[in-house]
């Protein structure tokens, strides 16, 4: 059938029409609270219409079909989210994208594309867009994706609970970051050891930092300016780790074509760090047992007998004692090496650092990562760090907060760039924040702040707000008999940010009446 | 909508989670901005103007695609990329190719809006 401009026209303006009601009922409807407010700009029509309806349960949605109008809207309106055609008919929605950031870079603009694997929707994504949807599009993921950069908005306007301050991002060592006893212990003995020649053997978990350990001994020692060289002792098997620490004449075993000089030997005068010792074969322990007493050694395969004056710094997690018992280590050398032992404590028996080594990290990545929006993390998100035990200790930390750097397209770094099982820490940590939050109510939180005080917490304010959050949720889903639609209604947020809370206070709702919480 | 509108356009529905009206709608303004979106393609193809083709492609494209991702959504991606290649005898083989489609969609479409 031909497509003739005289069927379609009455149509038109019978859409149009229906749509501008709609719009004007939007713009104009009565609300018992504030709705967040979504800007579409997209020059299809249905795409207008779809996402009008869509959206229309959860915010107040206004249109536009050129980027000039959507700009002009942006610039004089106050939006939570933008949704944004790539293809424009008077602009290229990447530049229009640009400008929405110039005005107001916390605002998430979500792109639409009808190339979903486009060069474009990748540089979007690289320029710091929240996501993109697809065409044709589909009503639940717009919805569910609509909802998630609300609750972004939501977030990104609450006060950072730790700013990302580039000014504190100096080239110090994470090392010195902290103030837990156990750490100041730690630098104590750096203070104490540094500049004596005696070998030190550093005992912590791996993650811990041993190795920043032995840099700083070095650092603070007679021998800094004499070379500092790391050996792994796990990471080589047991011949060519002889090889490396002492060396190999010419014709030593198959493969030895010329003379290599080892680590002994290249670092005459200056700190040998062995980490993961307690990986060492027991004839290379031998070998090392005599530099230690001796300071003499040979290469592999030869006769001459050298001489060398290294410090030596030793580190390990595992339990050189035990392993002593069943014959897999030296005792002569465990005791060489122990005479001064530093202990590195695992991060969670220092949670009281880990607000600082975030605030630390944070301010690295904003540097290194080249973010200068940037602002901070959002207190939830650093309830959750806080609340983690970091089995894999400060390293993890490290790479947690990079990652999550990376991944937030927001200035604020909100809790859902975080790895899942730290999320999963949600529920607990709501439930051992306010065992009884749900009956004690807000008579109870000067009690808690109290405690959070004795306790020496530094995330109070988030520990707080959690508390009476989860206090009015609970009140609210009471009143509405677990209602979730109306309880949204009542407390002025998504039914999916509800939904989210609920899970993360871990509220089960029974029957659609009563409220059990876990 | 019929029995046999809702099975030919099951995906868009399923889409739209079983919305009737919504697909309805659409296909109103569907049948309301095609027509000219469609005879500008022609234009633009005859003229031979590559950026414009491909704009116009673009659209109509996106526009289609709501009721089907298939034929005519493929054809007209053949033609966008003839258009960026500058293949002005490609680009109009390929318009006459899927001019068909887009018309039996459409018709299609129209339906609908009497649904």
């Amino acid at each position: 059938m031909p497509i003739t401009r005289a069927v379609a026209e009455p149509a038109r303006s019978e859409i149009e029409s229906r749509s501008q009601t709609e719009r004007f009922r939007s713009r104009h409807a009565t609300r018992s609270y504030n709705m967040p407010k979504v800007l579409v700009i997209d020059d299809d029509r249905m795409i207008l219409a779809l996402a009008e309806k869509t959206i229309a349960p959860i915010a107040d949605v206004v249109t536009a079909e050129t980027a000039e109008i959507g700009l002009k809207l942006v610039r004089a309106g106050s939006f939570d989210v933008v949704l944004l055609d790539i293809q424009l008919p008077d602009q290229n929605g990447l530049a229009a994208y640009c400008e929405i950031r110039e005005h107001d870079n916390r605002l998430p603009v979500i792109f639409m594309t009808v190339e979903a694997a486009s060069h474009t929707a990748i540089e979007a994504m690289q320029l710091g867009a929240f996501d993109y949807l697809a065409k044709p599009l589909s009503v639940d993921p717009l919805r569910d994706l609509v909802e998630k950069a609300i609750e972004q908005r939501q977030l990104s306007n609450v006060p950072v609970a730790i700013s990302a301050d580039e000014a504190i991002a100096d080239d110090s060592s994470e090392l010195f970051i902290g103030r837990s006893k156990a750490m100041l212990e730690v630098f104590k003995a750096i203070g104490r050891v540094s500049k004596q020649d005696m070998p030190v053997l550093v005992r912590g978990e791996s993650g811990t930092g041993k190795e920043l350990v032995a840099r700083a001994l070095y650092q603070y020692s007679h021998r800094h300016d004499k070379p500092f060289l790391a050996v792994n002792c796990a990471a080589l098997p047991d011949n060519l780790l002889e090889s490396e620490l002492f060396g190999h004449e010419k014709g030593a075993f198959t493969g030895a074509e010329s003379r290599r000089i080892g680590k002994f030997e290249q670092c005459n005068g200056g700190t040998l760090f062995l980490d993961e010792i307690g990986d060492m074969a027991p004839s290379v322990q031998a070998k090392v047992l005599r530099v230690l007493q001796e300071q003499r050694f040979e290469r592999v395969g030869g006769n001459n007998e050298l001489k060398t004056d290294v410090r030596i710094i030793a580190a390990t997690n595992r339990p050189l004692e035990k392993m002593v018992e069943e014959g897999d280590f030296r005792e002569d050398l465990l005791y060489r090496l122990n005479g001064v032992t530093i202990e590195l404590p695992p991060l969670c028996e220092r949670s009281g650092d880990v607000a600082l080594l975030i605030q630390h990290f944070l301010s690295q990545a904003k540097r290194e990562l080249n973010k200068p929006d940037l602002e901070g993390l959002s207190p939830e998100t650093v309830s959750l760090l806080t609340a983690y035990d970091w089995p894999g200790n400060v390293r993890q930390l490290r790479a947690v907060i990079r990652r999550s750097v990376l991944d937030s397209s927001l200035p604020v770094v909100g809790p859902d760039v975080l790895p899942r099982n730290i999320q999963l820490k949600r529920s607990d940590t709501a439930t051992s924040i306010a065992v009884d939050g749900a009956t004690s109510g807000p008579s109870q939180l000067g009690e808690l702040v109290d405690q959070w005080l004795r306790e020496k917490s530094t995330t109070i304010y988030s520990q707080a707000a959690e508390h009476m959050e989860r206090i009015v949720i609970l009140r609210v889903l009471r009143e509405t008999g677990g209602n979730q639609s109306q309880a949204a209604e009542l407390l002025g947020i998504t039914r999916g940010k509800l939904r989210d809370r609920i899970n993360t206070y871990n509220i089960v709702l029974e029957s659609g009446v009563a409220i059990r919480d876990e | 909508m019929t029995e046999q509108q809702i099975e030919r356009f099951s995906e868009a529905l399923h889409r739209l989670s079983g919305d009737q009206q919504l697909l309805i709608m659409m296909a109103e303004i569907c049948v309301a901005d095609t027509p000219e979106v469609l005879a500008a393609l022609a234009e633009h193809v005859e003229q031979g103007s590559a950026a414009e083709i491909v704009s116009t492609a673009h659209k109509l494209k996106g526009m289609c695609s709501t009721f089907e991702t298939g034929s005519p959504v493929t054809e007209l991606d053949e033609l966008m990329q003839a258009a960026k290649k500058g293949k002005t005898q490609e680009v109009q083989a390929a318009f006459k190719n899927c001019r068909p489609q887009i018309d039996a969609l459409f018709a299609e479409v129209m339906a609908l809006t009497r649904a």
